[in-house]
């Protein structure tokens, strides 16, 4: 498992800054999602 | 889940779209009013299920989003100041002011705390004597209530280290302000349900009646919103303007009367200016002179703050439902929720921040 994590963290890493790259230009690469920061109670409607 | 299961059904949704279908002939633009709506439509995919003759306008329903530039000015010169303790829910931490935002400021060193609950900043006023505490209320009708309550109990306990940085708005002012507008494209309305439960919806009989547009009030879940849609094309179809509640199970015609009467108690109706919007004539609540004590903007003397709205942004234009988000060429490039230019990207109900959530790859 080590071994996979080793090999892995370096794509998700460059896949991230691919998307962030990318979005630049409006164009998908659905592979890495950032989950979206826990901010609380938010002001309701 | 009882009242939320059923409002979810996708064999309920099928039948509400074939309805709506089959009774539209012309092309309608209706305004959802509420942010929770708005965020509901985009996230279910509502308004592609429709129609093409139905455009679904985003209305200025986004709490966070509508409060005006100076406001956040106001908090961020109360927030800085070493004595005090500033109190606000999570989603006002990110949203700029002209310079930096409150987030910034807490990385600073500012004592700056979300809370959870109003009356959580109440608690920390009583453990810290020796500060000044303040809390940010902002929002519809739907929150006001917890805001007086919260003026009321300060006032009770004779508070002297605590007081409210107020912008409370309402709905109806800037529904009528937007119909009054050259640039209005809205025929009917979907009224704000939750608002509604506290108001009751009394005051938009006469909007209805003046304006000759149908105002259906309506929940949030997907069939609610496909149910509203359907009342309001119907009555729009058939040439009939009036007030429709679609969200019995939670709106009574009266609303909640305890709660606007602890509002009349605490607040006036003042003007107040909206994000992108300007100035709209008796939208605002502010704490009324008796509450003098307890209203930061004396205390902290903000008052003057006087800020205009930054050029770059388009949110006033998405909040009059002048552009989809998406067609602002700052939307997902410079504009994101992690660095926001403004605060429709700031808030999840804000209408930017809905379409970058679940839009953003859709047109590649």
């Amino acid at each position: 498992m080590k071994k996979k994590n080793a090999l892995f963290a370096p794509l998700i890493l460059t896949f991230s800054l691919r998307e962030k790259e990318l979005s630049n230009h409006n164009l998908m690469l659905v592979i890495y999602k950032k989950a979206p920061k826990d901010t609380g109670q938010e002001y309701p409607s | 889940m009882k009242y939320l299961a059923e409002y979810r059904d996708p064999a309920t949704a099928k039948k509400l779209v074939t309805a709506i279908a089959s009774i539209t002939t012309k092309p309608w633009n209706i305004m959802e009013m509420c942010g929770g709506q708005t965020h509901s439509i985009i996230k279910y995919g509502i308004d592609q299920l429709l129609p093409d003759a139905i455009n679904l306008i985003h209305g200025p329903g986004c709490p966070v989003c509508v409060t005006p530039l100076e406001y956040i000015d106001k908090a961020l010169a109360i927030a800085q100041l070493p004595e005090v303790i500033f109190c606000s829910f999570g989603d006002m931490l990110r949203v700029p002011g002209s310079h930096h935002d409150l987030l910034g400021l807490k990385a600073q060193g500012a004592d700056i705390r979300i809370v959870y609950s109003p009356l959580e900043s109440l608690t920390i006023a009583q453990q810290h004597p020796d500060k000044q505490v303040v809390f940010f209320g902002v929002g519809f009708e739907t929150t006001a209530p917890a805001t007086a309550l919260l003026a009321y109990q300060a006032k009770q306990l004779a508070l002297k280290n605590f007081s409210l940085l107020v912008c409370h708005v309402r709905v109806p002012p800037v529904m009528e302000a937007l119909l009054n507008s050259p640039n209005n494209q809205v025929q009917g309305f979907l009224g704000a349900g939750h608002v509604c439960s506290i108001m009751g919806y009394h005051e938009y009989l006469p909007l209805a009646a003046h304006f000759k547009m149908p105002i259906v009030i309506t929940g949030f879940e997907p069939v609610d919103i496909l149910q509203g849609i359907y009342l309001c094309i119907k009555q729009l179809e058939e040439g009939r303007f009036e007030v429709e509640n679609e969200y019995r199970r939670v709106v009574k015609e009266p609303g909640n009367l305890p709660a606007q009467q602890l509002m009349q108690t605490v607040f006036n109706i003042v003007d107040r200016p909206w994000r992108g919007l300007g100035n709209i004539a008796a939208s605002g609540l502010a704490l009324t002179a008796e509450y003098n004590d307890w209203n930061a903007e004396q205390r902290f003397s903000v008052a003057n703050i006087n800020t205009q709205e930054p050029a770059e942004c388009r949110s006033g234009e998405v909040l009059q439902g002048l552009i989809k988000p998406a067609q602002c060429l700052e939307f997902g490039t410079r504009c994101t929720p992690e660095h926001p230019l403004g605060a429709t990207m700031v808030s999840s109900e804000g209408a930017c921040a809905a379409y970058f959530r679940y839009r953003r790859y859709q047109n590649v």
